[in-house]
């Protein structure tokens, strides 16, 4: 394990994608500073940064929640070529004649870029959550629940990315499909309001079929903030994109395992 | 074994000894990378099968203590050259004192200290070989295979990675090599085995593909002598003014060859077993199959 995690650690500071966390953090930090000298005014009314978490529920939750969704973005993207990359001609043969099961070198693999890339996301966000608490004076409960929810999302993109990446062998149709299942997924969130509007049994079915079966990423982010609010949570978004991510899993071991190169 | 609908490997069947220096020969797209990656377990075996030490290539414990420079390799560019021995290394659950003291013993041995610290994307050919073949020894192999070690290498460099292969022969280990330079497997090889279009035309040891054991040579002041060679001794294939070349009946009839050019009063000064290099050998091993195949 420790081999193929130092070398996805070393490929991921080659690669300087460090350096584009490193400027959206800059950029985030830029805006809580930006934030804190501004006059906000709610209906005419100027507010004061301290008592928003008792007016607005926790701003600073939404404005961390959307920098992680950001940082989780770029890592499937970022991350997207590196199972392809592995497998390349003249490169699959050095990785696949080391004496480790083919499954055992893709769940090392996977691993290693879940740890590697969900600790640069922890890092960007603790600097951002201490800079704001710093700089606006807010300190809110619930990083924990957020980080938590934020890197089983990361896993559950990986999980999408490794299986197109095995299955196609391209980091283009890797991102590609990640990006694909993304704009499906946000658009399945609304499958009712799709099957209202078609008005037929069959378009249903399918919509809420595929709901059920496409990860529901979006809506795990909101789960973030009914958690921090303390609201009744709706665990079947995580629950489902869990189980959806433990089938590709599974899908894409089987099918490495079995896979000429 | 099919590649779509390319039968890629054909009914060939062969075994390695321990301790020995097996090259495979064949033209281009003959089938030898197939055959190293299906012993790999890098390409899976349509049907038939293969063994490494008895356990079959889908097993991954059939590559433990197995080492492998591939051919056209890419290396992972952000490494540098100890890195990439040092993954290799944790590949095969080397600890940290062994990490280090293959890894140093290798770079040495390559020739390739000086760079250990550099990018393999910055690295030429010549090193990328160099480093390939450190790699593939990380595991101190019982059995390496080698495609194409010298390609791309300078003369120096050649006889450098063959030397390695003769030290790693020396300590019992057994090597499978691949290549297209058939001077190097002359020199290095002890068995060979030839392929053409993914069929086995032959197994035979270097010196058996290389002697013609029935001709002769022999080298004398014939000057203007009719030299005449009876039926039972054998037949002339050629001769010259100072070179008779024989083919015997037996080769032990080669004395009385050598009486009757000595009641002549012809000084001999050379008799040998005619050799043909291994390049003739492998000409004539394809030819025969590229007839067969045009018929």
């Amino acid at each position: 394990m420790r081999g193929i995690l130092i070398d996805t650690l070393v490929e991921l500071l080659d690669r300087r994608v460090v350096w584009v966390y490193a400027v959206v953090t800059v950029i985030a930090i830029f805006v809580i500073v930006a934030t804190s000298s501004a006059n906000l005014q709610i209906q005419g009314e100027e507010i004061d940064l301290s008592n928003m978490n008792d007016q607005l529920g926790n701003p600073l939750m939404m404005g961390v929640n959307a920098f992680a969704y950001v940082l989780v973005f770029l890592s499937v993207m970022a991350s997207a070529g590196s199972i392809p990359g592995m497998l390349v001609k003249g490169r699959a043969e050095y990785y696949l004649s080391q004496p480790l099961p083919r499954t055992s070198l893709i769940m090392r693999k996977l691993l290693s870029l879940w740890l590697v890339y969900s600790g640069l996301v922890v890092s960007c966000v603790a600097v951002i959550w201490v800079v704001a608490g710093i700089v606006l004076g807010l300190f809110g409960h619930g990083l924990l629940w957020l980080l938590l929810i934020h890197i089983l999302s990361l896993a559950i993109w990986l999980c999408v990315t490794a299986c197109a990446g095995v299955v196609a062998g391209s980091a283009a149709m890797s991102m590609m499909a990640a990006f694909v299942v993304w704009v499906f997924q946000r658009i399945l969130v609304f499958h009712e309001e799709i099957a209202a509007f078609a008005d037929s049994k069959p378009i249903e079915y399918t919509v809420t079929g595929l709901y059920h079966l496409f990860p529901k990423t979006g809506q795990m982010y909101d789960l973030v903030e009914t958690l921090v609010s303390g609201r009744p949570a709706d665990w079947m978004p995580l629950y489902s994109s869990l189980l959806l991510a433990t089938v590709l899993l599974s899908v894409t071991c089987r099918i490495f395992e079995h896979k000429s190169y | 074994m099919r590649k779509g609908d390319i039968v890629a490997l054909d009914g060939v069947s062969l075994s390695v000894t321990e301790g020995e220096i097996f090259a495979l020969l064949g033209p281009n797209g003959a089938g030898k990378t197939t055959l190293l990656r299906a012993v790999l377990g890098i390409t899976s075996i349509t049907s038939g099968s293969a063994t490494v030490r008895g356990i079959p290539p889908s097993d991954s414990r059939s590559r433990v203590g197995v080492g492998y420079l591939p051919e056209n390799h890419r290396f992972p560019g952000h490494l540098t050259g100890l890195g990439l021995l040092e993954l290799t290394g944790r590949m095969h659950r080397l600890d940290r004192s062994q990490l280090d003291q293959r890894s140093e013993e290798l770079l040495e041995l390559t020739g390739m200290s000086r760079w250990s610290d550099m990018k393999l994307r910055k690295y030429s050919k010549g090193m990328l070989q160099r480093i390939g073949l450190a790699q593939a020894l990380m595991p101190d192999p019982d059995l390496l295979f080698l495609d194409e070690p010298t390609d791309g290498v300078d003369p120096v460099g050649r006889a450098d990675i063959r030397q390695v292969m003769t030290r790693v022969r020396e300590e019992g280990k057994t090597i499978v090599l691949n290549s297209h330079l058939l001077s190097e497997v002359e020199t290095v090889a002890d068995r060979v085995a030839i392929l053409s279009r993914g069929r086995l035309m032959k197994v035979a040891t270097v010196e058996e593909l290389t002697s013609r054991a029935s001709q002769y040579e022999i080298e004398a002041e014939f000057g203007n002598t009719l030299i005449t060679v009876p039926d039972e001794v054998g037949k002339l294939v050629a001769l010259s003014s100072r070179r008779l070349v024989v083919e015997l009946v037996d080769p032990i009839r080669i004395n009385d060859l050598i009486d009757n050019i000595r009641m002549k009063r012809i000084a001999i000064r050379t008799v040998k077993p005619l050799k043909v290099t291994l390049e003739q050998s492998f000409l004539e091993a394809v030819a025969g199959d590229n007839e067969e195949a045009s018929q």
